[in-house]
């Protein structure tokens, strides 16, 4: 066989180094992505979540669980796309925590000096405890 | 076909295929919603240089999505989502939390305030009671003064009213010696009256009429003073009156007075005594004794004042009542 010459079995060589280095290319470490999404979500569970945090959170373990349902089917590709999800949905489950938490916080210190003013105006001298 | 241009038909079609494929991966309007809400974060000066990581990390979920294939693309989304919302909530985190560091500061601030109040009030609440103390203090020495003042009148009132009875003591001694002086005056006139013009024996006798009797009344001066003898004109004058008391059979009670000077046991004794002397008298000149009650009455039921040496004896008398 000629180098140079075009022929249907160099064409399939061809192919399929190009499939072979394109997949070696896309290919992500698949246990990392579950462990670093595993780790998020374990992080987000041990905060006490209420409203749309916790629905994030459900949503990143359901996801969690997708993921290595498609490793268990040697679906390597869903697994890392559904893995990567579940990692983001349980960072914004934390940062939904963490937000609302402090937009408690605010309002109850916020009600809590107006009530202190309002004991300092009814008894001008007298203690606001 | 020459190998040469085998080779260049080859590079043109992967040449086609990257660029079609780079086509397909243009900028599409999710990125450029999801590229926009970043650059919104990144214009807010209130959120600038927070959230970085998270920032970061959706910057590279938009270029994931970017490049991502078309059955890749819903997951890509997906996730560029999520990290932008991500970002944009932990970058808003980051004033949340310096509002509520604020809020602590401004509780901290309000309880400082009532602190200061607290002990403010503290404050006047004692200089109240040190100004009541000594309200009370100076009220507890106004007491004293007040106190030692009334004492001291009242010392000195006692004083003015011991000099007072001491003059009024002095006053009645002086009173009782002019009395005393005044009866021996009229004694004295009575006497020099008697020895210069003995007085005629009628006039001895004052004869009044009280309730249908006769009263004849023998003037004081008819007696030595201080003594019950008779003086020899008030014989006469009984001599005189016995005679015409032996015309009648009736009862002749003679009651003897005196002034009030002296005490009252030696006036009931005098006033007796001269009343029986007239008495005696009166029997001499042959009236009997049966007829003669006689009494002493001393300074009772006086005729006139006591206050002058005139009075005085018109008191000192003896009254003879013809029943």
């Amino acid at each position: 066989m000629r180098l140079m010459t075009l022929s249907w079995t160099k064409i399939h060589l061809a192919s399929g180094l190009l499939a072979f280095s394109t997949g070696l290319l896309a290919a992500e470490p698949l246990d990392g992505r579950m462990a670093d999404a595993q780790a998020a979500i374990e992080r987000a569970a041990q905060l006490p979540m209420r409203g749309n945090s916790v629905e994030m959170r459900n949503e990143a373990q359901r996801l969690l669980a997708l993921a290595r349902e498609s490793a268990l089917a040697r679906k390597g590709k869903d697994a890392i796309l559904h893995a990567n999800e579940a990692g983001a949905a349980a960072e914004l489950a934390v940062a939904r925590y963490r937000y609302n938490l402090l937009r408690y916080e605010i309002e109850n210190k916020t009600s809590r000096n107006t009530q202190l003013r309002r004991r300092m105006l009814v008894l001008p001298e007298g203690n606001t405890r | 076909m020459k190998p040469a241009s085998f080779m260049a038909w080859i590079l043109l079609g992967f040449t086609l295929f990257v660029g079609l494929a780079q086509a397909e991966r243009l900028p599409d309007a999710d990125i450029v919603r999801l590229e926009t809400q970043l650059q919104q974060l990144d214009a807010d000066p209130a959120l600038a240089g927070v959230a970085g990581l998270e920032r970061l990390l959706a910057r590279q979920s938009i270029q994931v999505l970017a490049k991502a294939r078309t059955r890749d693309r819903p997951y890509a989304l997906r996730i560029a989502e999520l990290r932008v919302e991500t970002a944009r909530l932990m970058a808003e985190a980051v004033p949340l939390a310096e509002q509520s560091r604020t809020l602590d500061q401004e509780r901290d601030a309000i309880l400082l305030e009532a602190s200061r109040r607290d002990a403010e009030r503290a404050r006047r609440e004692s200089e109240l009671l040190r100004l009541q103390t000594v309200a009370r203090e100076e009220e507890a020495e106004r007491n004293a003064v007040t106190g030692r003042r009334q004492q001291e009148k009242a010392a000195l009132e006692a004083e003015a009213a011991k000099q007072e009875a001491e003059h009024l003591r002095k006053l009645a001694e002086a009173r009782e010696l002019e009395a005393d002086l005044a009866r021996k005056e009229a004694e004295l006139a009575s006497q020099i009256s008697a020895d210069s013009e003995p007085p005629a024996a009628t006039a001895l006798l004052d004869k009044q009429t009280r309730a249908g009797k006769t009263v004849y009344t023998l003037a004081g001066s008819a007696f030595a003073s201080g003594k019950p003898s008779l003086s020899p004109i008030a014989r006469d004058a009984l001599g005189k009156l016995a005679a015409q008391l032996k015309h009648s059979k009736g009862k002749v009670r003679i009651e003897g007075y005196t002034d009030s000077q002296g005490n009252d046991v030696a006036n009931q004794k005098l006033s007796l005594e001269r009343a029986m002397a007239v008495r005696t008298t009166l029997m001499r000149w042959g009236i009997a004794a049966s007829r003669l009650p006689t009494s002493g009455q001393g300074e009772d039921k006086p005729v006139s004042g006591n206050g002058t040496a005139a009075g005085r004896a018109r008191n000192r008398r003896v009254e003879i009542t013809v029943e």
